[in-house]
């Protein structure tokens, strides 16, 4: 079932504030360079919709077509930044949802986590998506830590609901931008950087199912890649040019925020690589770009690989890079957390919910912050994504049972860290190496 | 004791405190009477991170140090390491001022100023500013070109710097110990070359590599003149770090397992070798295999080594180093890791001691006090060959000695 060969309905869904703005920029660019060509074949150029409940915000929004969410509940004014108030504006507008989901094969849900609209609507919005039997694939940002403690717990009590709900969750932790931005980035600039990465990675996935490909990588290896996984899946995009694009394209995807330097690869167990080229693209190149990526990983990981043409990309090289960890990772936290919500998650992976029950408290109901509980999930994501990734699984596994904090630097945790070329010398070597000792 | 002169140097180590007393002979030689060592509490990376403890630690070094030389201390050297170090190489060139075209001590002193004039934040200090060598209108390899006639001088100059509150928070533990005064700081990996090369080897080329307990320390010497160095802030901690970490035990025990039974050479005998940890009350296994406890340490120590080779390669002057390589500091006891840095250079490795001195010839053979000692014989070059009739605290005496000496302080 490739879009190439039949037209595969797919659903661009901005949620909320953050959401629409990443559809805005979309709609913008264009999801060059596929649009052009498929508008011809009359095929499946994306349905864009921004949904929001604040009308204001809706009516400057570039998209095409707008969904107004919940009038009733919020007279369209926003949530607030609640996001039961979200979620009850999604519920109010089910039948509207429904109608919109229904026949698609492919839902992207873009939203920023942490506010009203985009934590309490999109899980609801992911979960009627997938009941009407689309692959969905929710593309979210955790807040920045100035944003504070409580919409940090509204957005981990987010997370955890999409992920229970969607196919993939795709996660960017705005705090990891920032950190790139550095300290002279206006408040602007790093909202606009995470609305682009959300923006990039709908495009990049986009572009990998639609252009004609020198290796074809479908919609259903995207689905054996993702359904199912319901646990973080990281991004990484690079583009290189010249003679070595390769290894360029390789190295700039490697160390785009989120893979943090391939870290994230050493433990991931599902590997997408999505490379489109010019007609010169050579498969040496292609040999060469993969390997890269290859040699990074350790846990013996299933990689899908496509290559793609595009006229657009003459001399250039762009390489999309979807890692994810493997759904045990979602047995462990299962069976160690003490959220009675993720038990019931192991017993039936999709929860369906009779509409008038009231859905998950928000935010997070607060388990007994006790030196025993595990770390909140956006922790978990964020340690890994710092870093402190090739731990093994057996040690988290431990970590949490015990549910003490791991110094995983030993003496030098507080300490000014070693930084040489990037890597953090203090962690030791043979972890940074993901050797196994023992 | 009337004709000789006393000078103390001081090394502030991750793992220790150790303080070398050398003596001026008449003759200019320095010999070592005395050395005190007091385990370093409240240092981490080479640098003071708990100035009370450290401050004790100090004074108990000194204090050991008076008791085996037989001497009071007054004032000393002290050494500089950390992160924080760096390094350039940097050209300075000035229009001769000199009367009738001679090259004077002034044109000297500002065709140096000048090379270490730039690139240094402000928020560093230059440590050392060492000639390599000078240019008189364009002659190449001039080695002193006081008096000689030209009209443009160029100095080639290598230059260290270092932050400079962190370098002075280490003055401040060393004073806070009176009367103790520090009479300047010399970077340690230069000391620790200074200890162990011998001119000829210097001519040569080598690579002097300190590895202590916090710090790998390293320097580069080409034709006789410093040309590269740097600090890279891994060091036998590290490996202790690592072993605590991978075999999952105390941080003590894993320091002494690393002392006791471990090596960075790798063979097929020692697999499934057990090594029980006995005396030690923990949970589970109380026996940890000796491979993994070496594969550990040798992936720490080879990947430190391919560090300082990275730097090399960059400093472009890996090929010119004819007399090899000089391992010290507290690791160059790890077993096995001679061998493992000739692979990693390529080169002859040796484990340095202190040829360049007298003494004590049991401390001069450890490569671990091969820092202090250089710091104190730098100390000595500063203070200059002994004058008669010079009494022995004489510090003015001594600076103005300093500056006519080719190793030029800040």
């Amino acid at each position: 079932m490739s879009v190439r060969e039949k037209n595969v309905r797919i659903l661009v869904l901005g949620v909320g504030g953050a959401g629409c703005n990443a559809v805005d920029r979309i709609a913008m660019d264009g999801l060059r360079p596929a649009d052009a060509a498929e508008n011809q074949s009359g095929g499946s150029v994306p349905h864009l919709v921004a949904i929001n409940t604040d009308s204001q915000a809706l009516s400057t929004s570039l998209c095409g077509e707008k969904f107004q969410l919940g009038i009733k509940t919020t007279f369209g004014l926003g949530a607030g930044g609640d996001p039961s108030v979200g979620r009850k504006a999604a519920m109010e507008d089910r039948d509207r949802i429904a109608e919109m989901v229904k026949g698609t094969d492919l839902v992207f849900i873009a939203a920023g986590l942490g506010g009203g609209t985009g934590t309490g609507a999109s899980p609801f919005i992911a979960q009627m998506a997938k009941q009407a039997g689309a692959l969905t694939l929710a593309f979210v940002t955790l807040p920045f830590e100035f944003e504070g403690d409580r919409r940090r717990d509204q957005a981990d009590a987010g997370l955890d609901e999409l992920k229970r709900v969607s196919d993939a969750v795709v996660c960017v932790p705005n705090d990891r931008l920032f950190a790139l931005a550095g300290d002279k980035a206006t408040v602007l600039d790093a909202f606009r950087a995470a609305d682009d990465l959300l923006a990039d990675g709908v495009r990049g996935i986009w572009r990998m199912l639609t252009k004609p490909g020198l290796i074809n990588l479908d919609f259903n290896d995207l689905r054996r890649a993702l359904e199912g996984r319901h646990d973080e899946t990281v991004f990484g995009i690079g583009e290189g040019q010249g003679d070595d694009k390769a290894a360029a394209a390789a190295f700039a995807a490697l160390n785009s925020p989120l893979l943090d330097g391939g870290a994230i690869i050493a433990e991931a167990e599902t590997i997408l690589v999505s490379l489109v080229g010019g007609p010169d693209l050579g498969l040496g190149e292609v040999q060469r770009a993969v390997s890269a990526i290859r040699k990074k990983a350790t846990q013996n990981p299933h990689i899908f690989m496509g290559a793609a043409i595009d006229e657009n990309f003459t001399g250039k090289l762009s390489m999309l890079v979807i890692a994810s960890r493997g759904a045990s990772a979602i047995a462990d936290d299962a069976v160690t957390s003490p959220l009675p919500s993720e038990r019931e998650l192991a017993a039936s992976p999709v929860v369906e919910r009779s509409p008038s029950e009231p859905v998950v408290a928000l935010p997070a109901p607060a388990p007994p912050v006790a030196a025993g509980s595990p770390p909140r999930p956006v922790e978990r994501f964020l340690e890994r994504v710092a870093g402190k990734a090739a731990t093994g699984k057996r040690e988290r596994a431990k970590q949490q049972t015990l549910g003490l904090e791991v110094n995983i630097k030993g003496r030098f945790d507080k300490l000014e860290p070693t930084v040489y070329e990037g890597e953090d010398l203090d962690l030791p070597t043979f972890l940074r190496r993901g050797i196994k000792i023992a | 004791m009337s004709r000789s002169r006393i000078v103390v140097g001081m090394e502030i180590g991750t793992s220790k405190i150790c303080t070398v007393v050398g003596e001026q002979r008449d003759d200019g030689a320095l010999a070592i009477i005395g050395i005190g060592e007091c385990p370093a509490r409240g240092v981490r990376k080479a640098e003071v991170v708990d100035l009370e403890t450290a401050v004790q630690c100090v004074h108990q070094s000194v204090a050991a140090a008076e008791d085996s030389a037989g001497v009071e201390i007054r004032s000393l050297y002290a050494g500089v390491s950390g992160s924080h170090i760096r390094s350039f190489n940097n050209r300075g060139i000035v229009p001769v001022q000199g009367e009738g075209g001679e090259i004077s001590d002034s044109d000297v002193e500002s065709a140096v100023r000048n090379a270490r004039a730039i690139n240094v934040p402000p928020e560093n200090a230059v440590l050392h500013s060492l000639c390599q060598h000078y240019y008189v209108d364009g002659q190449d390899g001039v080695l002193n070109p006081l008096g000689m006639l030209g009209a443009r001088l160029s100095a080639d100059v290598h230059v260290i710097h270092g932050g400079r509150n962190r370098t002075q928070n280490l003055i401040k533990c060393i004073r806070s110990v009176p009367p103790l005064e520090v009479n300047e700081v010399v970077f340690n990996g230069f000391a620790a070359a200074l200890a162990v090369l011998s001119d000829e080897q210097r001519q040569q080329g080598a690579l002097v590599i300190d590895m202590g307990g916090g710090t790998t320390d390293f320097v580069v010497y080409v034709g006789g003149a410093i040309k590269h160095s740097g600090v890279i802030a891994v060091g036998g901690d590290h490996i202790s770090n690592d072993v605590s970490l991978g075999l999952k035990i105390p941080c003590s025990r894993a320091e002494r397992l690393k002392v006791e039974h471990g090596t960075v050479a790798l063979d097929d005998s020692m697999k499934g070798k057990a090594i029980s940890l006995t005396g030690e009350i923990s949970i589970g296994s109380n026996v940890i295999f000796k491979d993994h406890l070496c594969q550990v340490m040798q992936l720490r120590a080879e990947e430190t080594l391919q560090l300082v080779k990275r730097e090399l390669d960059k400093s472009g002057f890996g090929e010119l180093l004819g007399a090899g390589v000089f391992l010290v500091g507290g690791c160059a006891h790890v077993r096995g890791i001679k061998d493992l840095a000739a692979d990693v250079f390529g080169l002859p490795v040796q484990i340095g001691s202190s040829q360049t001195v007298m003494g004590l010839t049991a401390a001069l053979d450890r490569p671990e006090y091969a820092a202090p000692i250089g710091i104190t014989r730098f100390g000595a070059i500063q203070m200059g060959p002994p004058k008669k009739r010079e009494s022995a605290g004489n510090v003015i005496g001594r600076a103005i000695y300093g500056l006519i000496s080719k190793m030029r302080m800040f």
